[in-house]
């Protein structure tokens, strides 16, 4: 099989049964790989209705046709499943070069079941699957736990090889807020996923790999991702320099940053040159042309805009020393540092107006004390642990809480009504993960460009391409690449037709979990008059 | 005569030298651990490092612990330019790779043609190096 690996990998954390099955080649012809993949066997395993928490979920992480092969940005590996943040069917993507080790060691899928008894850790090594015990990692700091587990190998050559995703405190503390780290990078979207891996007392997977990964015409691959490298657009090659802070300041100008927890418009108190200032390094994940992630000196990640907007303005704070230090601390104890900032922000509004009298929680811009509230987050010891959803019902005021589905809303949408959608419409939440175009559009177009790029990202997850690349490279280019690995030729209609498949699948999952329509709303304070108007044409388009 | 520069400092590790090495000299396959040049991560940051001639012999202060079934070697970051431990080699058959500067369109190898970042460049040096 070109392309594919073509096997499923299933553990069972509770009877440690480990099992090696074929993968269907229509199923890998349907769903293509990765988020594909991954919500297909997710939804056909697990009842819709149920907790998240339970050891009946399960997680699926599934790689694309594309990942670890040299096609621009295939780096991608989804995990999918329940989020106990938001009640719905979640997919995150990691980077870096998990995705690339676990496609080597020769899985497209592996699911995971089951609740284990003690703090597990799962190794792969090619066909050698094993549960070791990993109580010596249990509750240390995500940084710790990495180079503990580095020196646990006596061959240090292996363990610079081997790739590890796991958890922080956060984790295994089931904090809702907790989230995946790998190489010290956290996952995109992992939001609450983190807590489903510590409810299945699963501390972190490692993953190494030898076998080839197969193509169909090593010639045609090599000549279009040759040129592709040569002919790197303009685009790309700003979005490479400014990273996602290429939009920071046509963001500025239309009002759509915010800060102090929306109560004041941002008024350039930071600027882009003060951020750029500590940027030293540059990161690319695997395969990346692009390499927009940006380090400090010593190697350490930088927060990207959304991070940087929660954890900063919206608290109040303006220094960017501070802000990294801040986003630094939350990967440490493993927490989604943009749910994190946006729940500590959101408190520090209803300190502000009297409504929340909590000592630990400062008032706005009180950097010293937000350093000292994180860490009694991640113990489970604050009254914001169970993040600003859950904060805003028990003080009983759930109309302060901006955001959608229970995941909270980073920018602000009254001057973008286009992202306004894209959050209401997101099948986890208010992220702008799962479509983002920065481009202001007319009314007219804006329900059929947010169905568009929501289909497009899905293709692209289950591809195992990181949609960044969309700034620079149109998915017609992917077609040839995609056929000279796998040998088979699909046209662009049929790529977007199985996002569409894959987008409904989702939302089918969502439904039947009791995700209504209501939940499809923008808080009022966000809600613009023109959004019901918007949405009922997207329900047209999807045929909802 | 022709040699690979590498300049640590604009490696980003997106490993595309791996990958391409691999197709070149796979050709329908793709490998990292096949290949002839390896990005190595020390800290954090990348060096890519190329596989230079095999023999049979190590330095001497090498020494061998053996603790239990493991043994431990001591062999760490000189492994990568060690002409005799087993970094560079493939991993089923276990014989030694070593970088033959190919390319699939003459001249170049691989590896520098694919570096985005300007990591790898190819220079000319004096007959004598």
């Amino acid at each position: 099989m070109f392309g594919w690996q073509g096997k499923l990998l299933r553990i069972d954390l509770e009877t440690k049964k480990i099992s090696i099955e074929d993968l269907k080649t229509e199923d890998l012809l349907d769903f293509l790989g990765g988020r594909g993949l991954g919500v297909k066997f997710f939804v056909n395993e697990v009842n819709a209705d149920i907790d998240p928490f339970a050891p009946e979920n399960k997680i699926v992480i599934a790689v694309g046709p594309l990942t670890g092969t040299g096609a621009s940005s295939a780096s991608l590996c989804s995990i999918v499943t329940k989020s106990p943040l938001t009640n719905t069917i979640i997919s995150a993507q990691v980077k870096l070069y998990f995705g690339a080790e676990l496609k080597a060691a020769g899985y497209d899928v592996v699911i995971i079941e089951g609740k284990a008894l003690s703090p597990t850790l799962i190794s792969i090594k090619d066909d050698d699957v094993s549960l070791l015990p990993a109580d010596f990692l249990f509750d240390r700091p995500t940084d710790e736990a990495l180079s503990l587990f580095q020196i646990s190998f006596n061959d240090p050559w292996v363990a610079r090889e081997t790739r590890f995703l796991h958890i922080g405190p956060a984790g295994q503390k089931y904090l809702p807020l907790a989230n995946l780290i790998t190489d010290g990078l956290p996952v995109a979207n992992s939001v609450g996923i983190g807590a489903v891996f510590g409810s299945k007392n699963l501390i972190g997977i490692a993953v190494r790999g030898t076998k080839d990964i197969l193509l169909y015409d090593g010639e045609v691959f090599f000549k279009t991702v040759f040129k592709d490298l040569e002919n790197l657009s303009e685009n790309l090659k700003s979005f490479s320099d400014l990273s996602t802070y290429l939009v920071f300041e046509d963001f500025i100008e239309h009002n759509i940053l915010a800060c102090c927890y929306f109560i004041q418009p941002f008024a350039s108190e930071v600027t882009l040159s003060q951020i750029k200032e500590i940027w030293k390094r540059h990161r690319g994940c695997f395969s990346c042309p692009i390499a927009c992630l940006k380090t400090t000196q010593r190697g350490d990640f930088l927060p990207e805009i959304d991070a940087f907007m929660s954890l900063g303005p919206l608290c109040g704070i303006y220094d960017v020393k501070s802000i990294s230090k801040i986003y630094a601390l939350c990967i440490k104890l493993g927490l989604d540092p943009v749910e994190t900032g946006l729940t500590i922000s959101c408190a520090m509004a209803m300190k502000e107006k009297g409504l929340f009298d909590d000592e630990s929680v400062p008032f706005f811009g009180d950097k010293k004390t937000i350093l000292e509230l994180i860490p009694k987050i991640a113990k489970k010891e604050s009254p914001l642990a169970n993040g600003a959803f859950k904060l805003c019902q028990e003080l009983n005021n759930p109309d302060l809480f901006l955001g959608v589905k229970g995941r909270s809303i980073v920018f602000d949408v009254r001057n973008h009504h286009y992202l306004g959608l894209v959050y209401a419409t997101s099948n986890c939440g208010a992220t702008h993960l799962n479509g983002f175009v920065f481009t202001k559009e007319n009314y007219d177009e804006i329900p059929q460009k947010v169905k568009l790029m929501q289909d497009k990202i899905a293709v692209l997850e289950s591809l195992g391409i990181c949609p960044y690349i969309l700034k620079g490279i149109s998915l017609e280019n992917l077609l040839t690449i995609f056929q000279a690995t796998t040998g088979i030729t699909l046209t662009k209609e049929e790529f977007l037709k199985k996002g569409e498949e894959i987008y409904q699948i989702e939302h089918n999952f969502n439904e039947k979990a009791g995700i209504k329509r209501d939940a499809d709303m923008l808080p009022v304070k966000f809600s613009f008059p023109e959004f019901e108007k918007i949405l009922e044409s997207y329900y047209k388009l999807r045929g909802w | 005569m022709e040699r690979i520069r590498i300049d640590h400092t604009k490696c980003t590790g997106c490993r595309y030298c791996e990958l391409a090495c691999s197709l070149n000299h796979l050709s329908t396959a793709f490998n990292p651990k096949k290949a002839r040049i390896r990005v190595l991560k020390e800290g954090k940051r990348f060096f890519p490092v190329i596989s230079g001639p095999h023999t049979e012999a190590a330095c001497n202060i090498k020494v061998d612990l053996v603790i239990g079934e493991k043994v431990y070697d001591f062999c760490d970051l000189c492994r990568a330019a060690c002409p005799y431990k087993g970094v560079f080699k493939d991993p089923v058959t276990e014989i030694p790779l070593q970088c033959d500067f190919c390319g699939i369109d003459a001249p170049g190898p691989a590896c520098v043609k694919w570096c985005p970042s300007g990591a790898l460049t190819l220079v000319e040096v004096p007959s004598y190096y």
